[in-house]
């Protein structure tokens, strides 16, 4: 009986610290594996064949259904210019200029990896609205309708994605030089 | 003493052999689990190798991570273990992809309307190895699983432009083929 309980305590054990260290692992090492530039981070091993299996597990978890880079990379922001992290309450203003890319997006994601309610006309700005030239776009609680921008009021933390579909080869190949928006937090709720 | 230390050595040596296993085994089969889970949402109300048109992504689409609101998705769970699957869909005009995704979430294909080079993409799904006839001489793709996903992504370009979009990815098909030779 001993014997019996010291197996089930021992998987116990084993069980909760490989699945902890496992999900730590996902998290710590598609960060560490990425190429930084600003706020942003990319991996361009995204949907390959022959990638890291942590990045691979990362993908299923949060980008699930993702193109590889023969098609779109990626870049996700989870921080400011001044590395803090994107808060829902906060506003921020993005400046940039145009993404060497045929086509380009950036959303806004809750901690979920969804769309934030309460953003409705105002989940993404892309390329459509911005222009091929320098752009700013504020993210805030709340914009009148009509306003280019994103809306984050229901989000306690929130990410940015950066889809670039059918990149320049510049972009593709040196994606830590290009010139990606920069995110400015200006003001934040009480 | 020293026996008490012997065995928890060996405890505490057996819990570290299972944790690491478990580690491993986590991060190997994660993907696969995570894309079984979504194959089973997208086959609970239609049967497999059928096409589906899910709405216009916003706050309440939960199916999968991360939807981008300024693309219509079409969006089919494949079998091909029972036989090739033929894949169809007209290509619009604005910015289009058709792609092809494994058990284990590896993106294996990928066409955009620049290399489509037509109004129309077909292609067939098969198993590694499978013979096909093929009369009207289909690109033949070869899936890395048994099982896994296509989805088509079309550029919502404009509000205007939404309904003819919306109508012309509703022609996308994907469904078994029967000419395979015996």
């Amino acid at each position: 009986m001993k014997f019996l309980m010291k197996i089930v305590l021992s998987l116990l054990v084993a069980l909760m610290a490989g699945f902890i260290s496992a999900y730590l692992m996902i998290e710590k090492n598609s960060a560490a594996s990425a190429v930084r530039n600003g706020s942003w981070a990319i991996n361009t091993n995204i949907g390959a064949q022959d990638t890291d299996p942590y990045v691979k597990a990362h993908v299923a978890l949060h980008a699930l259904l993702a193109l590889n880079k023969s098609e779109a990379i990626y870049f996700v922001a989870n921080e400011d210019q001044e590395g803090k992290p994107l808060q829902g309450g906060c506003t921020y203003k993005v400046t940039g200029q145009s993404i060497d890319a045929r086509w380009w997006t950036i959303t806004a994601y809750g901690s979920d990896d969804f769309l934030i309610p309460g953003g409705e006309g105002h989940f993404a700005v892309s390329v459509n609205e911005l222009g091929n030239t320098k752009f700013s776009f504020p993210i805030a609680p709340s914009l009148k309708a009509g306003t280019t921008g994103l809306v984050t009021a229901e989000a306690a933390q929130f990410s940015l994605l950066l889809r670039t579909y059918n990149p320049s080869p510049s972009l593709l190949n040196d994606p830590a030089s290009a010139a990606l928006p920069v995110i400015q937090k200006e003001s934040c709720d009480d | 003493m020293i026996n008490f230390l012997k065995g928890l050595a060996v405890w505490s040596l057996f819990t570290l052999v299972v944790a690491i296993g478990v580690h491993f085994a986590t991060v190997r089969y994660l993907p696969d689990f995570v894309m079984g889970r979504l194959n089973d949402k997208l086959t609970r109300q239609v049967p497999v190798n059928t096409m589906q048109y899910p709405a216009r992504p916003d706050a309440s689409a939960r199916a999968v991570v991360k939807p981008s609101p300024d693309l219509l998705y079409a969006i089919c769970a494949y079998d091909v273990s029972a036989g090739p699957v033929r894949v169809t869909s007209p290509v619009p005009k604005s910015y289009w992809s058709l792609s092809a995704f494994a058990g284990n979430t590896d993106n294996f294909l990928a066409i955009n309307d620049a290399q489509a080079g037509g109004e129309k993409v077909e292609l067939i799904l098969v198993l590694p190895g499978t013979q096909l006839s093929n009369p009207e001489m289909l690109p033949v793709i070869e899936t890395q699983s048994p099982i896994g996903v296509i989805l088509t992504r079309s550029l919502i370009t404009s509000e205007e432009d939404f309904p003819a979009l919306d109508a012309l990815r509703r022609q996308a098909t994907c469904a078994p083929y029967t000419e395979e030779v015996e």
